[in-house]
């Protein structure tokens, strides 16, 4: 039988462990990628992810279900604002540019990508991703991986509807621009500078 | 709508998060221009080109460590109040103790003087003189 999240968040508030560990199995592989490609470094999307467990273990028992909330609307929210605190956090003390693990000029070959299958191409979206702003990159990754409506990216990123739209869609440019040779992106609807 | 406007809400459309009008209006556009559907297919091009990226595995530890994690602090809460709440019984009982043990210190009462300083010509300072024993 497949349990509601809401089934168990409240299988948590009785004291049920089995219920986080089915909720961790459900969340972790969409988290880790989530955190995997917006913060570009396994280790801090492994330690992310496991903040990220253990404050929904703590407050579960505070969670309240509201009409139309969903869970994976709060763990996401929970894992950017970590996320975004991570970035600030470094960028306070280090640049971060010369900190994360993948280094804009370093090649991505260096990281350890064994999971990967279609290197090349995989290297490249990667290095594109990482190129756009970290505000417009959520947006996207929330939107391709996790099908989050547009307002429940808005929740997650506290921002208006029509934010989240610009932000996907000049997300959505940045990378047309990063994968397309540069003679063919220019287009006669969109010839301004993003 | 011209194309401008239609490319500027063809990635809104490519996720269906329009209004019917804006997707029918979208949808017509599309039939018969052709640079707006090149466009289109790029946008999708890119999303296909994102989905397709591999996912990266969970590392097998990850299930172990959050679950020792998270027994380490619900443990150490635990413990905390198994520990503590003795504790605080015993050191109750010794401040009792202790306190028994104090010979009992007198009352200090000042003189009635001490409260003499009413305002002049004030309600509380001709009561206070009427009150004071004379001498």
């Amino acid at each position: 039988m497949c349990e509601s999240d809401i089934d168990l968040i409240k299988g948590i508030q009785n004291g049920d462990h089995h219920a986080f560990e089915r909720l961790v199995q459900r969340y972790q592989g969409p988290l880790f990628n989530f955190l995997f490609k917006y913060t570009s470094d396994p280790q801090t999307a492994e330690d992310l992810s496991q903040e990220v467990f253990l404050r929904i273990f703590r407050a579960a028992h505070g969670f309240t279900v509201r009409p139309g909330a969903k869970f994976s609307t709060w763990l996401f929210k929970i894992a950017y604002n970590l996320a975004v605190n991570e970035f600030k956090r470094r960028k306070k003390f280090l640049d971060l540019k010369n900190t994360v693990s993948v280094q804009k000029d370093e090649p991505i070959e260096q990281q350890n990508l064994i999971w990967s299958k279609h290197r090349e191409l995989e290297i490249e979206m990667l290095t594109a991703l990482k190129a756009i702003p970290e505000n417009q990159r959520a947006a996207l990754l929330l939107r391709v991986y996790d099908a989050l409506t547009y307002r429940e990216i808005s929740e997650v990123l506290g921002v208006t509807l029509s934010g989240v739209e610009t932000l996907i869609f000049r997300a959505r440019q940045h990378l047309k621009k990063h994968l397309k040779p540069p003679e063919k992106v220019k287009h006669h609807g969109l010839q301004r500078n993003l | 709508m011209d194309c401008k406007e239609i490319c500027k809400k063809l990635s809104a459309y490519l996720d269906d998060e329009l209004d019917r009008d804006r997707t029918q209006a979208i949808k017509g556009h599309l039939v018969h221009c052709r640079e707006c559907r090149d466009e289109f297919t790029d946008l999708q091009t890119v999303d296909n080109a994102l989905k397709n990226l591999s996912r990266p595995p969970v590392p097998d530890r990850f299930s172990r460590h959050l679950l020792m994690n998270i027994r380490a602090t619900s443990g150490t809460t635990r413990d905390l109040k198994i520990i503590c709440r003795p504790l605080a019984a015993l050191l109750k009982f010794f401040e009792n103790f202790f306190e028994l043990l104090e010979p009992p210190s007198p009352l200090r009462t000042g003189t009635l003087e001490e409260f003499a300083d009413f305002p002049p010509c004030s309600l509380a300072n001709t009561y206070f003189n009427l009150l004071k024993p004379i001498g």
